[in-house]
């Protein structure tokens, strides 16, 4: 059980400062603020702090995941397990042909570019680079936590939870380089972070907020986002109401 | 004017192609065709035709051939590199397959830490410098036996490196002559072995047989200081009884725990290396030798005629005698190397940097597996040669053949005889009939003990050594019998009554007169056939040396003694060589 913690007045929060993009949306940003100002209500240091390579984070991601995946996904020939095609002239056309059939466009896209970024002509300028790239963005977090910051608020996502009818109609590329910018960049440094539901937007669709920890500190990261999730009282879906009116219909009828 | 550079390291034995001549505008008249792809009888027939062409080209450049290896060796487990399978040969096929093994998606690798031990042992024993951190990286490429699609290696930064390897090699006619050489090893890397494919052609299926994928491998990476066929099997050779006595590996090449690829080019001496060729496929430290000569050879003669070598990967056909380009490995392969992400960098400690409060279950002391390396086979030999005064290449013949310092020892064990008396019987006489019938050590009908009970038959002088050879052969028919029991049965018993010797040995050279005059004028053979001839009529029971003993009838002169000293090969028709009438000074021994 994480310890309930009663006071925040000792905590530093650091807000990034280069989180705060154009295409945020209002709601969210409001909603970022009003948090700011609960922690700093509560006697918490809260401070601007940047975090300047973020805006690399997106396109060394792309270098980095795509590379992984084209690796991780080279078991799939069709040999010991999932689907496998009807050729059989030789193993080479079974393993083309059922490649072929069992990757969705984005996969196949992915091993493709994952593959190309590891050739041996490629590898100093893609790979390496981007290995490069991704400690300067962990070396931010480092800097900005040797500061004297326990914890960074950001947003979770641009806007409110997207509908599944609008999450589909982008490719995944787009979409993950509109909506992943604050979630990427701590998943390359490989820090811990949490995503807390806040509030509900004007649609009715859960808004949520971001802490993000030092490493190895998921203890404390868990326990101010704990605190955080009682001063907020996000109107939670009460699954066992639900499941007792439910039940008391049935036995009704 | 042009010295032999290209020096097989056996010129005895095998085909020279020392010194072959560079004669590109000339080659057009050198003999083509496959040489060496037919039948073995074609051999001196090549040799032949070279020695021919090398004196039409006179004064032109030699060339030279550069030969480096790439050494896999099972690690002696057991379980595998990164999974709890167990590590078994001959085990039914897939019976020894962990989810990881086939790479199902959500498994995980778990480093083995005896097979981290085997590599730094190794790397020690081999004067490699181990780097304390070393890293694991992926190796992509598509094979029905590669479950992952790829290999985890160590590419980037392997566990040991810069060693040497030091072996010796016998050269002269009677390859007596032994010559210390050193071979530079580059790295030694911990990785996974793969699976097995076998091509069902009669069904046109291919099979895969999992229970080797995932096996700890030692690759072992020799830098290219070789220059011939004998040269990288004896180098491959001595790193075999070198894993074998770390028990790191067991490095059987039959069964495929140590599995040799050479690399292999020639090039004019002064100028750059030539483009290097790959040859996979060699499973015996024989085919390993023909294959990289026949290589060179291949090389030399392409290159002569115009051509060019090609980087490319060839296999060894054992029943041609020659190379043959690999057709799967056709094509340039891009590995597409990757850091294992699932495999955080290896670290490993010695007694300095070891953490205070380390658990010693999990870490890995350089300094403590030091201290555990056993004997290796060059202190072994040095203690052959000090303790019984053998020759060196005696002591390299006693521990490449499985087995025969075993049996060598257990012979010295129980004998009265000397060491240099069992060292001859052993490496001469035992070792000249396993050979003749293609027998191990392990098969051999004669033991240890009973060649040792007929050594000391022959130490106390009961049975001269040609009887002792011919208990040999009856030891060898294995039909139960000690050596004492042949002895009497075939009444090999020397003559003990020296008077009748004397009796004899005065009879024959009275019917002998003229014989005896021949001896008399020096002549040395007189003697040797007067001996024949008493030993004739004993039946072989007399005593040559104690034949020495007898006095002249007219018992002027004082006897000679024979020298001690016996050499043994089974080849020789006259086992019993005659004692020399005058022997050195030092040898002769006062009764």
């Amino acid at each position: 059980m994480l310890p309930n913690l009663t006071d925040v007045s000792k905590l530093c929060i650091g807000i990034p400062k280069e989180y705060l993009v154009p295409e945020l949306s209002s709601e969210v940003q409001s909603l970022w603020f009003k948090a700011a100002n609960l922690f700093e209500s509560g006697g918490a240091k809260v401070i601007e702090v940047s975090l300047p390579h973020t805006s690399y984070s997106s396109v060394c991601y792309q270098v980095l995941c795509t590379s992984e995946v084209a690796s991780n996904m080279a078991r799939f020939d069709g040999l010991e397990y999932g689907h496998r095609c009807d050729i059989d002239v030789s193993t080479e056309a079974m393993y083309a042909a059922t490649r072929q059939e069992g990757f969705n466009d984005v996969v196949k896209g992915r091993i493709l570019a994952g593959n190309f970024f590891l050739l041996k002509e490629n590898y100093e300028n893609y790979f390496i680079k981007a290995q490069k790239v991704r400690r300067l963005i962990a070396n931010d977090f480092v800097n900005v936590f040797n500061s004297g910051v326990d914890v960074l608020l950001t947003p979770t996502i641009l806007s409110e939870a997207i509908p599944y009818v609008e999450f589909i109609k982008e490719d995944n590329r787009t979409r993950s380089a509109q909506n992943d910018i604050f979630t990427q960049a701590v998943n390359m440094a490989g820090l811990p972070a949490v995503s807390v539901p806040v509030a509900l937007s004007e649609q009715g669709l859960p808004l949520g907020l971001q802490f993000i920890g030092r490493a190895f500190c998921d203890q404390q990261l868990l326990t101010i986002a704990k605190w955080f999730e009682k001063q907020v009282q996000f109107p939670v879906i009460q699954l066992q109401e639900l499941i007792d009116d439910h039940q008391s219909f049935k036995m009704k009828s | 004017m042009a010295a032999p550079v290209l020096r097989c390291c056996c010129s005895g034995r095998r085909w020279a192609f020392a010194c072959i001549d560079r004669g590109s505008r000339h080659g057009r008249g050198a003999p083509t065709g496959s040489w060496f792809c037919g039948k073995r009888g074609q051999r001196s027939v090549a040799q032949q035709l070279l020695s021919a062409a090398q004196k039409l080209r006179k004064g032109e450049h030699e060339w030279t051939a550069v030969v480096g290896l790439e050494i896999h060796a099972q690690i002696s487990s057991n379980s595998k590199l990164f999974s709890g399978s167990k590590v078994h040969f001959a085990a039914p096929p897939n019976s020894l397959v962990s989810f990881f093994d086939a790479s199902l998606p959500g498994t995980l690798p778990v480093l083995n830490r005896r097979c981290v031990e085997a590599a730094v042992m190794t790397g020690l024993a081999l004067n490699c410098h181990i780097n304390k951190k070393s890293l694991f990286d992926r190796k992509h490429y598509f094979y029905a036996d590669l479950p992952a699609g790829y290999q985890i290696t160590q590419q980037r930064l392997p566990i040991a490196v810069n060693g040497s390897l030091a072996y010796s090699i016998c050269t002269g006619k009677k390859q007596s002559q032994v010559i210390s050489k050193t071979v530079r090893i580059k790295q030694i890397q911990l990785e996974q072995d793969s699976g097995k494919t076998l091509h069902d052609d009669f069904r046109s299926q291919t099979l895969i047989d999992l229970n080797r994928a995932g096996i700890g491998l030692l690759e072992v990476v020799l830098e290219p200081d070789m220059s011939c066929g004998e040269e990288a099997a004896t180098a491959v050779r001595e790193l075999q009884l070198i894993l074998q006595a770390l028990g790191t590996s067991q490095a059987i090449m039959a069964d495929g725990q140590l599995r040799v690829d050479a690399n292999i080019s020639v090039h004019h001496p002064g100028e750059p290396l030539g483009v290097r060729t790959e040859v996979k496929n060699l499973n015996s430290a024989r085919f390993l030798a023909k294959a990289i000569d026949y290589e060179i050879q291949r090389q030399i003669k392409e290159l002569e005629n115009g051509g060019e070598i090609l980087n490319e990967t060839r296999s060894f056909d054992y029943k041609l005698g020659c190379t043959v380009p690999m057709r799967d490995k056709e094509g340039k392969q891009d590995y597409r190397f990757i850091p294992e992400p699932n495999l955080p960098p290896l670290v490993i400690y010695d007694s300095a940097s070891l953490p205070a409060n380390a658990d010693p279950q999990q870490v890995i002391n350089i300094d403590r597996i030091r201290e555990q390396i056993p004997e290796l086979p060059s202190v072994t030999r040095e203690k052959l040669v000090q303790q019984y005064g053998m020759l060196p290449e005696h002591s390299l013949t006693l521990l490449n053949e499985v087995g025969l310092l075993e049996f060598f020892q257990n012979v010295i064990k129980e004998t009265r005889a000397e060491p240099k008396k069992v060292t001859s019987w052993v490496l001469n006489t035992f070792l000249g009939f396993l050979k003749q019938e293609n027998l191990a050590v392990s098969e051999s009908p004669v033991t240890p003990s009973a060649l040792a009970e007929l050594l000391n038959l022959l130490d106390r002088k009961a049975i001269s050594s040609a009887a002792a050879k011919q208990v040999f052969e009856e030891l060898w028919r294995n039909e139960g019998k000690t050596p004492a029991q042949i002895v009497s049965e075939k009444q090999l018993e020397l003559m003990q009554d020296r008077e009748a010797l004397e009796q004899l040995c005065h009879a024959v050279m009275e019917e002998h007169p003229q014989v005896v005059m021949d001896m008399k004028k020096g002549n040395p053979r007189a003697i040797n056939k007067l001996i024949g001839l008493v030993r004739k009529a004993t039946l072989n029971r007399a005593d040559p040396t104690a034949m020495f003993h007898v006095p002249p009838p007219d018992a002027e002169a004082e006897p000679v003694e024979a020298d001690g000293r016996e050499r043994h090969t089974p080849a020789s028709p006259h086992p019993d060589p005659a004692p020399r009438v005058l022997p050195p000074r030092d040898q002769q021994r006062r009764p």
